[in-house]
């Protein structure tokens, strides 16, 4: 024996238990941990076999209580269709599944979450459904949701006091300036009425009559391109009927308007705004762009829901192009639109015209007002 | 020579003033009364029993429309002459639908009121010309494609389309609702456009509810 050999009991033992590679592994089970997404280990039949720390502070529980328990159980009713459909297709064979869903807290408001499942063991067909395991990522969404929900009723609001502010200075314009235009308008007649003028005078006085026939007109269009009366007297049909006859009389555009079930009913004030206003920017687009002859405007109720259509046969563009902000308004039309409810579409191709389509539920309102 | 007798209904005093001034500068009309509000109108018409009432259509508390409905009924005689700010045809039409024999926007009351006065007080009815001549291009389109509805055999898919395009969905969505590619629905609706020689989505509208595809709202 050499006597220079170290002592076996002296050497350390082989290296898949020794203390140098101990720190890694402790790095990575604490980040597993508390990662920030909750991380969950199932079988194929839902039954949580691990928990993260994450997981177990987002549902309330102890990783103890988890363990063994389904995990649909932790799903709000309501929601647990959508978390079973899931766990049925990754037993099926698809490797992985993303869904928003709710999770259930006992005593406690919901959380939104986003759940990412995955596939990590067991393929599909024979492996009896307590072999297989399926790894869960579930991410609380719940401050993100709020803040999204407080922002669209901001907009909502900001669109709804827009429009008052709009309605109320039309009026203003209809009922004071309009007015006092009347009575200068009358008050220079009735003093040209009033004597015999010399001619220079007579002149002059028509002269004052054209600049105030054109003030009042000037007055009015302003008015009705800010808020028509129209819209809230008489509704969201005759209220575009007049806009686009006055539209295509301006552009020399022909306009083929066609309604559908709501000559005689009318819809939700938001709805028939946010269609008015729809029309009203597409049309000014296509005034702008599209070099066309004809406009189809398609305005319709169709069981619970409110559509609107304005196609053109102009020289259209291409969508999947990338959208300059202000050139075609659309992202300002698709703003409003969704925060009436509603989604907008837009059909075109370069050389074969535009329809833009935006679409709202009704909640039930509406009807003869 | 008895003169014209006009009652003057307007809620703005200065604008009352500049209509009666004008009326009374006529020689074969005068202005008999005059009201700021639409129930002081109907008091005013009943008991002065003018030929003409020249009635804002804006005022408050009773309305043009209104005040126009109770003069009509309880005095057809008074010739009812609407004053209005609003250019929109749809507000002439419903007023001639409450009685009014004719309506006259704010805007050119200085040069066609007395015009217009005349022409009622004679039975007949006055349009503003700013009015009369709108949404000719625009209402009450007649159907084209009417007679060759019932000949044409369209396929079950090209049917579909139609009806859901006539109901107001994108492409994009008739093709997700129908699991088909944007292509097919695209071809779909062009063929089916073709046969029924359907231009645009107003002709395919039409079509929808000719067909009875559109139940009323």
């Amino acid at each position: 024996m050499d006597p220079n050999a170290p002592n076996p009991a002296d050497v350390p033992a082989p290296d898949n238990g020794a203390a140098d590679s101990l720190a890694p592994r402790v790095w990575y089970q604490e980040a597993f941990e508390f990662a920030p997404d909750g991380q969950m280990v199932t079988d194929g039949l839902g039954l949580i076999r691990e928990a993260n720390h994450t997981a177990a502070a987002l549902l309330r529980c102890s990783k103890e209580f988890l363990a063994g328990k389904p995990l649909g159980l932790f799903v709000a009713a309501g929601y647990r269709p959508r978390f079973y459909e899931c766990l049925s297709r990754l037993y099926r064979g698809v490797a992985s599944e993303s869904f928003e869903t709710r999770l259930a807290r006992a005593g406690e408001e919901p959380r939104e979450v986003v759940v990412s499942a995955h596939v990590l063991e067991g393929g599909p067909g024979t492996d009896p459904r307590g072999t297989r395991v399926f790894r869960w990522l579930v991410r609380d969404v719940t401050a993100r949701k709020r803040a999204e929900a407080a922002r669209t009723e901001l907009l909502q609001r900001l669109v709804t006091v827009q429009e008052e502010e709009r309605r109320r200075v039309a009026r203003e314009l209809h009922d004071s300036v309009g007015q006092l235009l009347t009575a200068l308008r009358l008050a220079v007649r009735a003093a040209r009425d009033s004597a015999p003028l010399p001619p220079p005078t007579t002149e002059r006085m028509a002269d004052i009559e054209r600049v105030t026939d054109e003030l009042g007109r000037a007055v009015h269009d302003l008015a009705v391109r800010l808020r028509p009366t129209a819209l809230d007297d008489l509704g969201l049909h005759l209220a575009l009927a007049q806009h686009l006859a006055d539209w295509s009389a301006r552009t020399g555009v022909e306009v083929d308007y066609q309604p559908a079930g709501i000559e005689a009913v009318r819809l939700p004030a938001d709805v028939e705004t946010a269609v008015y206003r729809v029309v009203q920017e597409a049309l000014t687009n296509v005034a702008r762009h599209a070099r066309a002859r004809r406009v189809s405007v398609t305005v319709g109720r169709h069981d619970d829901h409110a559509t609107a259509a304005v196609e053109d046969d102009g020289v259209g563009f291409d969508p999947d192009a990338a959208p300059k902000a202000g050139r075609l308004g659309l992202i300002g039309m698709r703003e409003r639109v969704t925060l009436a409810g509603g989604a907008l579409d837009v059909e075109s191709s370069p050389g074969g015209g535009t329809t833009v389509i935006a679409r709202f539920p009704l909640r039930g309102g509406g009807g003869d007002r | 020579m008895s003169k014209l007798r006009v009652f003057l209904a307007d809620d703005h005093p200065v604008v009352r003033a500049g209509l009666k001034s004008l009326i009374d500068a006529q020689p074969d009309m005068a202005v008999v009364g005059e009201a700021g509000d639409g129930a002081e109108t109907v008091r005013g018409v009943l008991e002065l029993r003018p030929d003409v009432a020249v009635v804002d259509v804006s005022m408050p508390r009773v309305g043009g429309a209104e005040a126009t409905e109770r003069i009509r009924r309880d005095c057809p005689a008074v010739k009812v002459l609407a004053l209005t700010a609003y250019e929109d045809k749809a507000y002439a039409q419903l007023l001639l639908r409450a009685g009014a024999s004719g309506y006259v926007l704010k805007r050119t009351a200085a040069e066609d009121l007395v015009r217009a006065v005349r022409t009622v007080a004679d039975g007949g009815t006055y349009i503003d010309p700013g009015v009369a001549g709108q949404f000719v291009s625009v209402l009450a389109r007649p159907s084209a494609a009417g007679a060759a509805v019932a000949a044409v055999d369209l396929s079950e898919r090209e049917a579909e389309v139609l009806r859901l395009i006539a109901q107001g969905h994108a492409i994009k969505k008739i093709a997700a609702s129908l699991d088909v590619s944007v292509r097919t629905v695209e071809t779909y609706k062009a063929r089916a456009q073709e046969k029924l020689a359907l231009k645009s989505r107003a002709d395919i509208v039409r079509y929808a509810i000719q067909r009875g595809w559109l139940r009323g709202g």
